[in-house]
């Protein structure tokens, strides 16, 4: 009867072991995929952040300006009489009376 | 039989306890690798935060000779083409033909995703018989997503990708000598990025992992750990909407004056920032390709009349003279000591202030003997001439100046107005800003701020004065001279901007040519410096054009290097919001009031 308790107990643990190593290793693979998942979507706002800056350059606005043949001309510097600071909020109020 | 099991016991024993830890140490070295942790590269902005460089993750496409060669890979690759199963086709087909076969399917899928005739990839994969082959560099993540659907779609094996870094950079022809380059170790090569190569780069990490037969790695027995510590991120005092105003202006001036090269750098005079730095010829940041020399801290220079300013600072902080004091000028020509100057006009007396307007030759040496030779060595040490600025940036030149040991008979009528000295234009910037701010000699910096990757600040760059060069008052007396320079009666006229009162000064020099062993006939380096307002200077640049070419266009300093200076600073005070003066029309004379 003894010997029959300790096989069952020995049996009961190493069928633990062999769940709970299963279960680990099921777990550690999820874990790599959710590590891939990660990095895959990080890598895809990387590369619409660096595609946004690109379209976002001062050069390549102006060249697609340029190209497209845009109707906007530069405003000469000799005209400009006056330029409003907009951080001002004076200045602000005074300009924009309708927000009042 | 007791006797057989008893060694086979003790052999058991032997390997398993004895032996133990050498056998676990091989296995070890077969299946448990260090994976490195790369450190992701800090990030590069301009003053207001604008992206300049920052890293990329891309892939590159490799393929394994050896597991194109592998049977089974073949087999199965085949199977999944021609709808069989691998054993259906190993019936089918002998095992060169296998292998033939499916590097031919391959070749067929792969071509025009990798962007290869079939050939050429024929051709490349046939280069190499074992080992890794590189097919594609530089595959964005979208590419790679795409690529990698496809090849387990088609059960396409031994085909691998490896994820790497590589510096992306959204204007890539744009402040190119300032931010510099990677190599392909990723360690930074000029600019900032190498003289921030150490803060930027961070540390990896790593962490031990074991891989199954396959190479797959087992997750669940990850070892020691260690995470990346990744790089600090950098901003800069350069203002990219500046910068552009500056490339665009050097970019008509290079296809308008032909010259050999233009430099051209503007700083805030007050506290040295360096708001925009650009030269032609440059290069390109993404392929490396073009002239990659800063010229405009590397190159040095005679600058000529612009050298003018070290002996007029001198007299006035002497109180030698102030800029009423009237100086014979000897009609254009003057032999003193068996050494001639000339003017390139005849001039007679001439006010202080008249001699730097009208840039008189005579004029200047007069006043730096006034001064006295060992003074005036003494003005142009003072005046950061001959030793680095101290900017942010490797590969600065300290330009040359002579101790009165080493000058020569003709040095001192020389040196005074800007020959027999070697300069960069960040040099005479820097020393035009000690008159702009009241005398004192800034450092200049290009490098703002640090951050950690988490944004906090690490290390906070801030104005740093050098020294007192000159005093408040005697700047006031040499700006009052440069804005005579920037008027109808000046030389700089050119370099005027509508609104604005602009000092400055012009130069021109002769190029010295080391081939020719001395001057070249009809071949000058001009250059003009200026800053505005000058009543409360905002803004200082230098534009230094060498060897123009420009046909019937006179060459001197007014003529080709001012109309670009007052381009730029036209664009500028409007895009900076300078305050325009609010005086009268004749600026020089409502200023002499004061």
């Amino acid at each position: 009867m003894r010997w029959i308790l300790v096989v069952v107990v020995l049996g009961i643990t190493g069928s633990s072991y062999v769940y709970i190593k299963n279960q680990h290793v099921a777990k550690s693979d999820r874990k790599k995929a959710l590590e891939e998942e990660i990095n895959q979507v990080e890598r895809e706002i990387e590369t619409i952040e660096l595609r946004y800056a690109s379209m976002m350059d001062r050069v390549a606005v102006q060249r697609k300006l340029e190209f497209t043949g845009s109707s906007l001309r530069k405003i000469d510097p000799g005209v400009v009489q006056k330029i409003v600071n907009r951080d001002t909020p004076a200045a602000y109020a005074v300009d924009t009376p309708r927000d009042r | 039989m007791v006797t057989v099991l008893s060694l086979l016991s003790i052999r058991l024993v032997y390997l398993q306890v004895v032996m133990h830890d050498h056998y676990a140490a091989i296995a070890a070295s077969q299946h448990i690798r260090k994976e490195i942790l790369p450190a992701k590269r800090g990030e590069i902005t301009d003053r207001h935060g604008e992206l300049l460089a920052r890293n990329q993750t891309v892939f590159t496409v490799v393929a394994d000779r050896n597991h194109l060669n592998d049977y089974d890979i073949a087999c199965r690759g085949l199977a999944a083409s021609e709808g069989i199963s691998a054993k259906e086709v190993r019936r089918k087909y002998d095992r060169d033909e296998i292998r033939g076969r499916y590097l031919m399917r391959l070749v067929r899928v792969l071509a025009h995703p990798l962007e290869y005739q079939g050939w050429e990839l024929q051709k490349k994969l046939n280069a190499s018989q074992a080992g890794e082959i590189v097919l594609v560099r530089n595959v964005e993540e979208d590419s790679y997503r795409a690529l990698k659907q496809l090849i387990d779609q088609e059960s396409i094996g031994g085909i691998y990708f490896r994820q790497t870094m590589r510096r992306f950079y959204p204007s890539p022809r744009t402040l190119t000598h300032v931010l510099g380059h990677l190599n392909r170790e990723g360690t930074g090569q000029e600019g900032i990025e190498k003289s921030m190569d150490a803060v930027m780069r961070g540390a990896d990490g790593y962490r031990f992992i074991e891989r199954d037969r396959r190479d797959h790695e087992i997750t669940a027995y990850r070892g020691e750990t260690k995470a990346p510590q990744d790089g600090h991120s950098v901003r800069l005092t350069i203002d990219m909407g500046l910068q552009n105003i500056v490339e665009e202006a050097l970019s008509d001036a290079w296809f308008s004056c032909l010259p050999e090269k233009i430099s051209a750098v503007f700083l805030d005079p007050n506290t040295g920032e360096v708001l925009a730095m650009a030269n032609r010829p440059h290069f390109d940041l993404a392929t490396r390709e073009g002239e990659r020399r800063n010229r405009a801290i590397g190159d040095t220079y005679e600058p000529g009349s612009t050298f003018k300013i070290v002996a007029a600072s001198g007299v006035f902080d002497r109180r030698l003279v102030n800029r009423h004091t009237v100086i014979h000028c000897h009609y254009g020509s003057f032999t003193d000591n068996g050494i001639t100057i000339s003017d390139h006009h005849p001039y007679g007396d001439l006010t202080v202030e008249r001699i730097i307007a009208k840039s008189s030759n005579i004029g200047t040496y007069k006043l730096s003997k006034q001064l006295g030779g060992k003074s005036f060595y003494e003005y142009m040490t003072k005046f950061g001439f001959g030793e680095e600025t101290g900017l942010q940036l490797t590969g600065e030149s300290l330009g040359r100046i002579k101790s009165p040991s080493e000058w020569s008979g003709t040095s001192y009528s020389r040196m005074p107005i800007g020959y027999e000295v070697a300069v960069t234009p960040l040099q005479m910037a820097n020393a035009l800003a000690v008159i702009a701010n009241g005398g004192n000699l800034m450092r200049p910096y290009v490098v703002d701020t640090v951050f950690d990757d988490k944004g906090r600040v690490i290390q906070k760059y801030r104005p740093q004065v050098r020294r007192r060069v000159i005093s408040e008052q005697a700047a006031n007396e040499v700006r009052k001279c440069l804005i005579s320079v920037v008027s109808p009666e000046g030389t700089g006229e050119n370099g005027a901007v509508e609104g604005y009162t602009v000092a400055g000064k012009t130069g021109t020099a002769r190029k010295y040519c080391a081939e020719l062993g001395g001057y070249a006939n009809g071949r000058y380096v001009v250059s003009f410096m200026g800053f505005l307002p000058a009543e409360n200077p905002q803004l200082l640049g230098i534009i230094v054009v060498d060897d123009p070419r420009t046909g019937s266009l006179l060459r001197y300093g007014g003529t080709v290097a001012a109309p670009v200076f007052s381009k730029i600073a036209t664009e500028a005070a409007a895009y900076l919001n300078l305050e325009p003066y609010r005086g009268g029309a004749n600026l020089a004379k409502t200023y002499e009031g004061n």
